[in-house]
């Protein structure tokens, strides 16, 4: 085990893994300045999960949150979400999926089924029943289709849209992203429910507020919140890290 | 982030600091009653951090970075709560006093987690921290990336800026509707991330050419003083920190 | 295309004033070196040209266009900036890619695109390279490739922030060729540098700056012939103008041709 992990650390490794800290933070607030809804701020730590594997990707994002933390200490109770993130890449990058190119069937197939799921979810949400005494029940959903069966339509076509368009030949990069987002918010969820009550002073708060609105709890809210914009956020920085890679120099790639 | 002041404080081991933050975090977001974090840091936090002669410099930074939550946290909990006892109804809004109820406990653990951190950051120069932790058996690979970082990061926001003004001179559209901004984002990231690694091999050399993989013992310039008072408080938060979770955990169940 | 500068302040939000009351005129088709000493303002100068900065007082006029009503991509069709650093730019999978991305921005129809990048290319002396990635160039090459980038766009302004800092002769050499070229194509090219030999062998006025204001503006025989006052901004004249002055001689030398020149008209003639 530790020999394996050890294997992770070369010197390179090491010198990479400040400049990968370095980039979350500069690209953070390059998007801000660019004024994009997403944060994008764990393309380093993707990067070195991808370039030197999931223990180094995962160090990367800890330490990333826990110095970043010294000047927005917000950041520094996440620290395990961002370790997780980069251990994910490592993965990822393990499996191939930063290598080569998706056919373009495989990344309508991974849009369409994503924006299925998630406006499965969400529509779950919203008609969720709360009876006098406080307890939730989830629709069927027999019945959700049904009712929605055109919005489902709907998700199922602008998933394949988004899957063509947007993922491209990245499709593997991005279907690894959209599962690091899922269990990104999923574990998440419970230090911003219990730490922060819920919210990040941020425009992320508004989808939060939506879920709170149709009745959800502070947790489960927050975990919509996150499973709608985490995703999303993480298979962009996965398909610009892939995009990264691909444009590396022959040079670079032969070490 | 450090503020330099003499001040007993300031004179402490950073580990006993460190240590003496986590544990008051870790008391605050534990232990039963729900304003237990808010008397935590007003009877604990902010006497330290004025011992220390930095509270107004922590009161300034706790207040600019808590307002945006304090505002979120207020309206999303009074006004989504659900049932309960309205403050004030007006049109469709009806703030209930038990939303703004955990609005104010949750600030609380918020103005816990910002204080304590910056209790120490503010008052414990960062050599001095790298040294002791090195001293308390951290391995240097990890000094390197926090002091390598911390160094880095001034640059790279340089380097940012001046691949955002050299690809706008190129005729990139930074301005206008989403999906103009969206495709600003590949010709301003990868310039960044491409040009630092080609650098990684350059320093890879250069670290290696000061014996950074020797594993004789470091000697520093900096003395850290240290009492063995101070060594036995550390040992009594060491011990103290995995009680106050269990014992945390114990009252909820 | 003329630039009209009048009154030109600037302030950073530091509080340092590094342009205090700049007032140019540069016409078009001109082909101007600006030197001075770090922190005489002449970076800040120049990215006024194309609103990378915006003026705290006075105005810039690119052509008609004031550079406070146009954003940068606009400008980006009348002025183009080569950057000192190629490494800060640099993001495709191969160069013809790299050199097409500034005319594509600009909006041309394709035909043009290739034609501009292929006459680029011969410019950089890259017409071989097209398929080769970026960074597998040498520096001296990558910044040749940044060179071509801008000079694809056809803008009739081209501004190079340092051109020849850290190349060889050869690369030095290649530079020039591409401003000559640039000058005989009618463009207006203007230089911020530190090589004063460069400055002579290539540029026709010399503009030069310290503190925030312009100190001398003239042919560049005249300018650079004013020893004492360009030491006010750190400015040593090119070595041949002071070894001319050295020999005592009263008409100003500033490139290499011109010393031969004065040196035959002095020979004894032989008998």
């Amino acid at each position: 085990m530790f020999e394996k992990i050890k294997k992770d650390f070369t010197t390179k490794t090491l010198v990479l893994i400040p400049i990968a800290i370095a980039i979350n933070i500069v690209v953070g607030e390059l998007v801000a300045r660019l004024k994009l809804p997403i944060y994008l701020d764990s393309i380093g730590t993707v990067l070195v999960g991808a370039i030197a594997g999931p223990w180094a990707g995962a160090l990367t994002g800890g330490l990333a949150n826990l110095i970043w933390g010294l000047f927005t200490p917000t950041s520094a109770p996440f620290f395990y979400v961002a370790a997780v993130i980069g251990f994910m890449a490592g993965l990822a990058g393990k499996y191939g999926a930063f290598e080569g190119e998706t056919p373009y069937w495989v990344s309508v197939l991974v849009g369409a089924v994503f924006v299925f799921s998630l406006t499965l979810f969400v529509l779950a949400f919203i008609n969720v029943n709360v009876d006098e005494t406080g307890y939730a029940t989830f629709p069927s959903m027999g019945e959700l289709f049904s009712r929605y069966l055109l919005l489902f339509i709907v998700a199922i076509l602008l998933g394949g849209a988004i899957g063509y368009f947007l993922l491209q030949k990245g499709g593997y990069a991005g279907l690894w992203g959209l599962i690091t987002g899922v269990i990104a918010a999923i574990i998440s969820a419970p230090t911003a429910a219990y730490v922060f009550g819920g919210v990040t002073g941020a425009g992320t708060d508004l989808l939060v507020a939506a879920f709170r609105a149709s009745g959800g709890g502070i947790l489960s809210s927050v975990l919509a919140q996150g499973s709608v914009s985490d995703p999303f956020d993480k298979m962009l920085s996965f398909m610009v890290v892939w995009l990264i890679l691909k444009a590396l120099p022959a040079r670079f790639k032969a070490r | 982030m450090y503020v330099a002041r003499a001040s007993g404080l300031h004179q402490l081991h950073p580990l006993t600091k460190v240590l003496t933050a986590l544990c008051l975090l870790i008391a605050g977001l534990t232990l039963p009653g729900n304003w237990t974090s808010y008397c935590i840091t007003l009877l604990i936090v902010f006497p330290l951090s004025a011992w220390g002669k930095v509270f107004p410099n922590l009161l300034h930074i706790v207040w600019i970075v808590s307002l945006p939550f304090a505002i979120s946290v207020l309206l999303i909990q009074s006004l989504f709560w659900g049932a309960g006892t309205p403050i004030f109804e007006f049109w469709l809004f009806a703030p209930k006093v038990e939303g703004a109820r955990y609005a104010l406990i949750s600030l609380g653990k918020i103005i816990l987690v910002m204080s304590s951190f910056l209790l120490f950051s503010l008052t414990t120069r960062p050599d001095a921290l790298m040294i002791a932790l090195k001293q308390a058996g951290m391995p240097s690979s990890i000094a390197y990336i926090i002091v390598t970082t911390l160094q880095i990061v001034p640059s790279f926001q340089r380097k940012g800026a001046t691949i955002l003004d050299a690809q706008r001179s190129r005729g990139l559209e930074t301005e206008g509707n989403l999906w103009v901004r969206a495709r600003a984002l590949v010709p301003i990231v990868l310039p960044l991330a491409l040009g630092s690694l080609m650098e990684v091999e350059e320093r890879a050399i250069a670290i290696e050419a000061r014996a950074f993989n020797s594993h004789k013992a470091e000697t520093s310039l900096i003395e850290i003083p240290d009492t063995q008072f101070q060594k036995n408080f550390r040992t009594v938060t060491l011990v103290a920190m995995p009680l106050l979770m269990i014992f945390g955990i114990l009252w909820r169940l | 295309m003329n630039i009209t500068i009048q009154d030109l302040r600037f302030t950073y939000p530091t509080g340092l004033d590094a342009l205090k009351g700049i007032s140019l005129n540069i016409k078009s088709g001109e082909q101007v070196a600006i030197v001075g000493q770090n922190g005489a303002g002449k970076t800040t100068l120049v990215r006024h040209f194309n609103g990378l900065l915006q003026p705290t007082s006075g105005s810039v006029i690119i052509g008609d266009w004031d550079t406070q009503k146009h954003t940068v991509a606009k400008l980006a069709s009348r002025v183009g900036y080569v950057f000192q650093n190629p490494d800060e730019q640099l993001f495709s999978k191969d160069v013809l890619t790299e050199v097409a991305f500034g005319p594509k921005n600009l909006g041309y129809a394709s035909e043009k695109i290739n034609a501009l990048v292929k006459r680029a290319l011969a410019l950089t002396e890259l017409s071989a390279e097209t398929e080769t990635n970026p960074y597998d160039l040498s520096p001296a090459w990558r910044k040749m490739a940044a060179l071509a980038s801008t000079i694809a766009m056809d803008t009739p302004i081209v501004i190079f922030d340092e051109p020849t800092t850290g190349q060889d002769a050869a690369n030095v050499g290649r530079i020039a060729n591409v401003i000559a070229e640039l000058k005989k194509a009618g463009k207006t090219v203007i230089t911020i540098t530190h090589d004063i030999d460069f400055c002579a062998e290539n540029f026709e006025r010399v503009i030069a700056l310290s503190k925030g204001q312009v100190l001398l503006d003239g042919p560049v025989r005249e300018v650079l012939a004013q020893e004492e006052i360009l030491a006010q901004t750190y400015v040593d004249p090119p070595q041949l103008t002071r070894l001319g002055k050295r020999l005592g001689w009263p008409e100003p030398i500033g490139t290499q041709q011109e010393f031969l020149q004065a040196l035959s008209r002095r020979q004894p003639k032989q008998a």
